[in-house]
């Protein structure tokens, strides 16, 4: 799971709807790409961040990205470093935690698994 | 028509045996139909630049890795679910074995990746199309890659209300669909959301007759 993809997730429970971000994270295996830097994709998404979300993510993988502010977006060292992080640092193994309901969603072989089980969706729709 | 489709060059999937396949769907007549379409599409999504570009259901991995090769994959993001672990695993495979970079989800549609909605700018989904009873939609494993209830519609039409709040404005959604499926009435609820569509490619193979259908706004 990559940094981009943690920072557009929430919990899937429909309680925590709108409050079930950003997952917590927990690492303990993660490598490290090698995609090239690109202007044009970081400038696109940075409208999109979640800023705890990156912060949050990157204390977790030691990676510190700078506050983002209004001159972040002529920084081309602080666009490099965000990009690196979004696109490049991968987590093999760990766990993601939703803030509201605590609920622990794996992380194996890179892939999180974000399904609910059956007694869960069921409670879910009931609350 | 179909003989006029280019055929694109496949994504290398010789890592996976026959051993996978028990449980993740193998690349067929859809999934071939499919590459081709994005090879014959190809003028337009590089003339639309997508930079977030995701499969539903990606299965072995197939699709989604052919479609990282066809754009490249400097300054796009590639992403795909499954609801199947053993086909999560297997996209995530056979997109390391080409150099793709896909991101993998195990996940039911988009569920948990709440915050993407409005930024997918290319979806993909060959979804699990054949006529069956509802009671089979619910099955795990391997019968979830066709098992498609009442008309094959019914995990299909569970996505298309969806599909105007994932997509980006100028969002490019490409869907396999057999006759069974009554294609025409799957056109005409998409047109109650806004969207246009085009078939971009159509075969028959054996018995079935099948399209693929681009929508967009
Ligand atoms: C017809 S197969 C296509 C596999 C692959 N994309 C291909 O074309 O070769 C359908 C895939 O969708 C997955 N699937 C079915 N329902 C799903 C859902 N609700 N969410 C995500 N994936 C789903 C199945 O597990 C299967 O891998």
């Amino acid at each position: 799971m990559k940094v981009l993809t943690h920072n557009m997730m929430a919990c899937t429970k429909k309680q925590c709807m709108g409050k079930g971000f950003p997952l917590g994270v927990e690492c303990t295996e993660s490598i490290t790409l090698e995609q090239e830097f690109n202007y044009e994709f970081v400038k696109n998404i940075i409208p999109k961040l979640d800023w705890k979300g990156i912060q949050l993510i990157g204390e977790k993988l030691a990676i510190t990205i700078p506050p983002f502010t209004e001159e972040s977006l002529l920084d081309q060292e602080f666009l490099k470093s965000l990009y690196h992080l979004l696109c490049n640092v991968k987590i093999i193994t760990g766990s993601l935690i939703c803030p509201n309901c605590q609920r622990v969603y794996p992380i194996e072989k890179g892939i999180p698994n974000m399904l609910l089980r059956e007694d869960e969706i069921y409670q879910d729709v009931r609350e | 028509m179909a003989s006029e489709l280019p055929h694109a060059k496949e994504p290398l999937i010789d890592h996976l045996t026959s051993k996978d396949f028990q449980n993740v769907y193998e690349p067929a007549q859809d999934s071939f139909l499919f590459i081709d379409s994005l090879q014959k599409d190809v003028d337009n999504l590089k003339a639309l630049n997508p930079k977030i570009i995701l499969e539903i259901g990606s299965g072995s991995g197939f699709i989604i890795t052919f479609i990282s090769q066809l754009l490249g994959t400097n300054g796009r993001y590639y992403m795909s679910t499954d609801i199947n672990p053993h086909a999560a695993l297997a996209s995530s495979k056979t997109s390391d074995r080409n150099n793709a970079n896909v991101d993998v989800i195990n996940t039911c549609f988009i569920q948990g990746l709440e915050r993407l909605k409005g930024s997918i700018d290319v979806l993909l989904f060959n979804p699990p199309y054949v006529p069956t009873p509802s009671e089979e939609v619910k099955e795990k494993g391997i019968v979830a890659s066709w098992a498609g209830g009442v008309d094959g519609r019914e995990v299909i039409d569970k996505l298309l209300p969806q599909i105007m709040n994932i997509l980006s404005e100028k969002a490019f959604f490409y869907i396999v669909l057999v006759q069974e499926n009554k294609p025409k009435q799957v056109i005409s609820i998409m047109h109650s959301y806004g969207f246009q569509y085009q078939v971009v490619g159509k075969r028959k193979a054996f018995n079935e007759l099948l399209y693929i259908i681009k929508f967009y706004r």
